[in-house]
């Protein structure tokens, strides 16, 4: 059994977000499948920043109401 | 004598396993031409120098199986980064490798081909069966794990021993160790995986969204205190000067605007301007667009009055006559003062009559002065002529005796000329001092003439500008000043009339001016209302803030960000956890064989055992390992280069021992086993490899004559020596097969 089973295993015992973990899980091991450990860092930097770029827009709109 | 027949009397056990038969190599690394190797014997040596081949020859197994599995940085293998598969110094067919295996139903034959470079570049793989079908592409792939059941890892760790392995691990970093050991083991897919977490940062871009969520926070509660406390101040600053609590609500707002809008227009009629217009505000939100045209309109209103109008006019007027005044008492000084001071003059020195009269006196006198002169001058000059004469004609007894008395006189004519020279001197001279002075007084004269005309030019100009002045004071007037009016007298009555006029002017604009005065004030208490409603409205509106859709968003967003930092960081942990057992699984597999092998290698005189712990790095969560010798002491203090190399040998021992059950390859391959190994280790070394190789064929490469020797010495079983004798460009390695 390769890491990608035995990490999905892990996963899959977890009382919380299993099923949210395992296809974090999938984009990661694909990442990493393609690009490596850069691939990786790039792929959660990405999907962290979408959530930091959203928070930008919001936080302007909210500080115009200040 | 070939091997092949002989294999279950020499290697027990390893009937059902695949043997290395055969292997092509062509434009890999740095072969070139196809060459061939054929491994029939149970022990396999490739010997020669380094950079011939030899490590390339071991890698093309690998890459004949794994393909593009076995490059790159996820195999965890620094030296498999930018790694090229093609030589880069010739363009032949294309890059092959096949690889014959010997199985339990006959032979079976991988060939992978490479064309093109870069992007560009594609594999083509084949799986020949015993059976002569052909298996392409993905089928072939299938086959391949089908036959094998092996990952790169898993051939890595048991059956291809790395001399990068061995190398790394002799590093007494204990960070690159862990690493090497994870290498060992087959774990650096777990480790680069971990690396690739920790190195996308999320932690860091979370807890910047997290403060600037904060910051917000912080700053809204921030202004609503702020807001709180300005509209409260204000509030009791207002009460304290007369305004009611009651009076502060927007309804009272739009009925005070409503009321000063009725009085800024009453105003306005009041100071004779029927048309003015002004926009009553609808709402509360209007009020401060309404103060400011309420102000504007009154400040246009009160500046274009009739009244205002008069009395600006009248101030004007006030201040051109003040001025004339003051002009009229200048010039009529000045005329007085020229007047005198001509006057004066004349009384002193006379006027130009008696000037130009008193100069043609003064030239008369000096003409006759001169005259006198020039007399003195002539009879001077007729006796020096006479006396001349008689000194040269009268002989020298005439010129001794007086010619009048007949006396002696010896120095007659030297007497009478001295004298008359005297005589004549004293007379020029006085006439000289004389016209002197009649000069001095006649220069005087005309100084005089020449002041008196500067004074008359001084009264016409003063007359002059007076002039001027009376017909200003006419115009300013409107009235012909006669010679008998009195100026100042006109421009002061015309004054104290304006004066009057201004004052009642005046009184008439104070009451008009009390009506604004309280319309200003007014202004300014709707300004108050105002000021304090809207930092009322501006705090409701940042309370407002928690509920709208935007807050709930971001804190939504927040809470999904701070899920997901909280998948990664579980999913980090299950990679921990799961590389954790591995090892552990791993290494409780190999461990008996590990001490084993270890203490009879390097037969360290002060460690006898080997045991090794994994445990988690808590700083970085990875897999951190414990050597300890038996009676528990860390012994990497005093590991040499050779016992360290002796640990990693044993791990790999270890773990090819543990997975020799299900192991399906029949052989091993070592690159470089013994870089770092004294000649004793070296000969422990070769009796281990002697045992091993009792169950599985032997596959070694050493640049090392020695070893070689050693080896060929003494291992007792069969042996082919591939000498990697020369490495050109152009041919690739040079190798001689020396059974």
């Amino acid at each position: 059994m390769g890491y990608n089973e035995k990490v999905l295993n892990k996963i899959a015992i977890m009382e919380q977000r299993a099923k949210e973990r395992k296809a974090l899980w999938h984009t990661i091991s694909d990442s990493f499948g393609k690009e490596g450990p850069e691939g990786v860092a790039n792929e959660l930097a990405v999907e962290m920043d979408e959530f930091r770029e959203k928070s930008d827009v919001l936080l302007a709109r909210l500080n115009d109401m200040l | 004598m070939s091997y092949l027949p002989d294999l279950t009397t020499c290697c027990k056990g390893v009937d059902n396993m695949f043997h290395l038969i055969r292997l092509k190599i062509r434009d890999f690394r740095g072969f070139a031409d196809a060459q061939e190797l054929n491994f029939n014997q149970p022990v396999v040596l490739l010997c020669g120098e380094n950079h011939r081949g030899k490590s390339s020859t071991l890698n093309a197994v690998e890459w004949c199986l794994f393909g593009e599995n076995c490059v790159g940085k996820k195999t965890g293998i620094r030296e498999r980064i930018g790694w090229e598969i093609s030589n880069r110094y010739v363009s032949g067919e294309g890059v092959l490798v096949e690889v014959e295996f010997k199985g339990p139903e006959g032979n079976y034959v991988i060939t992978r081909e490479l064309s093109g470079i870069g992007r560009r570049a594609s594999e083509i793989i084949t799986v020949k069966l015993p059976d002569g079908v052909e298996l392409h592409g993905d089928d072939a792939e299938r086959q391949i794990y089908t036959l094998f059941h092996s990952s790169f890892q898993n051939f890595m760790t048991t059956v291809y021993q790395h001399q990068e392995a061995i190398r790394a691990i002799l590093t007494q970093e204990p960070r690159d160790r862990n690493d090497a050991i994870d290498r060992l083991l087959g774990l650096s897919e777990y480790r680069e995986l971990v690396r690739g977490i920790t190195d996308a940062k999320i932690g860091n871009i979370y807890r910047a969204m997290k403060s600037e969520f904060d910051g917000f926070r912080q700053r809204a509660e921030q202004s609503i205190r702020i807001y709180d406390k300005e509209a409260r101040e204000k509030k009791e600053k207002a009460i304290a000067e007369g305004m009611g609590e009651e009076d502060i609500t927007e309804e009272e707002a739009l009925h005070r605007a409503k009321d000063i809008g009725e009085a800024v227009i009453s105003l306005a009629k009041e100071l004779g301007i029927n048309d003015l217009q002004i926009t009553m505000p609808q709402s509360f939100v209007g009020v401060a667009q309404f103060r400011d045209e309420a102000k504007d309109k009154i400040d246009t209103v009160w500046l274009h009055s009739p009244d205002m109008v008069k009395q600006t006019t009248l101030e004007k007027k006030q201040r051109e006559l003040a001025s004339l005044v003051g002009r009229y008492q200048d010039v009529k000084k000045a005329g007085t003062e020229a007047q005198t001071e001509r006057d004066k003059f004349i009384q002193q020195h006379g006027d130009e009559t008696t000037l130009v009269e008193a100069d043609k006196a003064q030239q008369k006198e000096i003409t006759r002065i001169e005259e006198e002169i020039y007399k003195s001058n002539a009879r001077a000059s007729l006796v020096r002529e006479a006396i001349q004469y008689l000194k040269e004609v009268a002989s020298d007894i005439e010129r001794r005796r007086c010619p009048l008395c007949g006396t002696q006189a010896p120095q007659l004519l030297n007497q009478l000329e001295s004298e008359w020279e005297e005589k004549i001197e004293v007379a020029v001279r006085a006439l000289e001092v004389q016209r002197k002075e009649q000069k001095v007084k006649l220069k005087q004269l005309k100084s005089f003439k020449d002041q008196l005309e500067e004074l008359e030019k001084a009264l016409v100009t003063a007359r002059s500008s007076f002039e001027e002045c009376i017909t200003k004071v006419a115009v300013a007037l409107q009235r012909e000043i006669g010679e008998h009016d009195d100026p100042l007298a006109l421009l002061n009555t015309q004054l104290h009339d304006i004066a009057s006029e201004l004052e009642s002017e005046q009184k008439a604009i104070e009451k008009k001016g009390e009506k604004r005065i309280a319309i200003f004030d007014q202004l300014a208490k709707l300004r108050t209302i105002d000021e304090i409603l809207s930092l009322e409205r501006k705090k409701e509106i940042v309370e407002r803030i928690w509920s709208t859709k935007e807050y709930k968003e971001l804190d939504k967003l927040r809470d999904q960000a701070s899920q997901f930092m909280e998948d990664v960081q579980a999913i980090k942990g299950s990679l921990a956890i799961a590389s954790r057992e591995e090892a552990e699984a791993k290494i409780s597999a190999a461990g008996t064989s590990l001490d084993k092998h270890f203490c009879r290698i390097a037969n360290h005189p002060t460690i006898g055992g080997l045991v090794m712990e994994v445990t988690e790095d808590p700083r970085t969560g990875l897999n951190f390992y414990n050597i300890k010798s038996r009676d528990g002491l860390d012994p990497t203090p005093i590991l040499s280069q050779g016992d360290l190399n002796c640990l990693a040998l044993s791990l790999f021992f270890g773990l090819a021992e543990a997975a020799e059950e299900t192991q399906p390859f029949a052989f091993l391959m070592l690159d470089d086993p013994s870089q770092s190994l004294g000649p004793e280790m070296e000969q422990r070394f070769v009796s281990v490899l002697e045992d091993i190789a009792e169950r599985r064929q032997l596959i070694i490469s050493t640049p090392y004559v020695g070893f070689k020797n050693l080896l060929m010495a003494s291992i007792t079983k069969n042996k082919d020596v591939y000498d990697f004798l020369d490495w050109t460009e152009k041919n690739g390695p040079q190798i001689a097969r020396n059974a």
